[in-house]
């Protein structure tokens, strides 16, 4: 396993930094068990529900979200999808009268400062999504997502672990492993 | 004869819990004979949090309501798999458009029909429903 890289952790008193650019990219790991090879694609069943864990190309690189800083665990082999913070659908609206919206908030961890999560908020207030909306509207929303997703890095795909922060919100080459 | 190329990587779970040759026999012999079977049985090894995150293994009851589905048509899905929402995901794809049964842990299942441009169409079914199948044929122009 290797060693997670010094630049996720968050520094002393580093804030959180509210701001996204439409094209930054968000990240997201995707185990074997729903993408076992690079012949394989990921399917709608690998999308989840807000809130959902994510981390930003504005402060990590897509090889970082194959480390889980909760459980200490390192999945190398993973692949790892993306979108870009436009792609999420922005409202949707139940039965005429409740508006929910998402958007991404960051959620920086000690371990891991590029977390954010995909949130859904109802009039303003934030909920979770799966006790809010009926099963079929939410799977509309996912199906919205995933046709948006790229495939950044591929299961089994073995890249460089970069140990700096990103330069900025863009992404940069993967490097070749 | 099956028709269906079964996945190495589902050959390979099945080599990987096998402790006799026996065994290994019996567990192939029943790949063979029902591939999507044996997958639904592998999700009871799936513990909380299987998919990196915080997602919940699909429950028995999910496991045996999808197997029901499968085996009450003769549609062939492209993928059987659990969903990071907590369930199981079932896709049939052709010609560009998929039909995708989602059934989940806490009892609701919806059907997402998806050209991949336009609208998704999406809306809460039964898989007890005998009109089912016949909805994703129809979508899917078998």
């Amino acid at each position: 396993m290797s060693k997670r890289p010094k630049a996720m952790e968050r520094a002393d008193g580093e804030a959180e930094y509210p701001h996204f650019a439409a094209d930054e990219v968000l990240y997201r790991r995707v185990p074997l068990a729903l993408w076992p090879s690079k012949d394989d694609d990921v399917e709608l069943d690998a999308i989840a529900l807000p809130d959902m864990s994510v981390a930003r190309s504005r402060f990590g690189h897509p090889e970082w979200v194959r480390f889980d800083v909760v459980n200490g665990k390192h999945f190398e082999e993973w692949g790892v999808v993306g979108f870009e913070v436009r792609a999420i659908h922005p409202r949707l609206w139940v039965n005429g009268t409740d508006e929910f919206t998402f958007g991404p908030a960051h959620d920086p961890l000690a371990l891991d400062y590029p977390h954010t999560e995909v949130r859904v908020y109802l009039n303003a207030q934030h909920v979770k999504l799966a006790d809010a909306i009926p099963h079929h509207v939410q799977l509309k929303w996912r199906e919205l997502l995933f046709r948006e997703i790229r495939r950044v890095l591929r299961p089994l795909q073995e890249v460089p672990l970069r140990q700096q922060r990103p330069k900025s919100h863009h992404p940069e080459s993967i490097p070749s492993g | 004869m099956p028709t269906t190329l079964i996945p190495a990587d589902r050959i390979r779970a099945v080599m990987d819990r096998a402790t006799t040759f026996e065994g290994l026999k019996a567990e192939l012999s029943a790949l063979v004979a029902d591939p999507w079977a044996v997958k639904l049985d592998s999700f009871a090894e799936l513990a909380v949090g299987w998919d990196g995150y915080k997602a919940e293994p699909p429950t028995s009851s999910v496991v045996a309501a999808a197997k029901r589905f499968l085996a009450s048509n003769d549609l062939s899905p492209t993928r059987v798999a659990p969903s990071v929402v907590g369930g199981v995901g079932i896709t049939f794809k052709q010609s560009g458009r998929k039909a995708y049964v989602e059934l989940t842990n806490s009892g609701a299942v919806a059907i997402l029909l998806s050209d991949g441009v336009s609208d998704p169409h999406t809306e809460p079914v039964s898989v007890d429903d005998p009109a089912l199948p016949a909805k994703i044929r129809e979508f899917l122009g078998e």
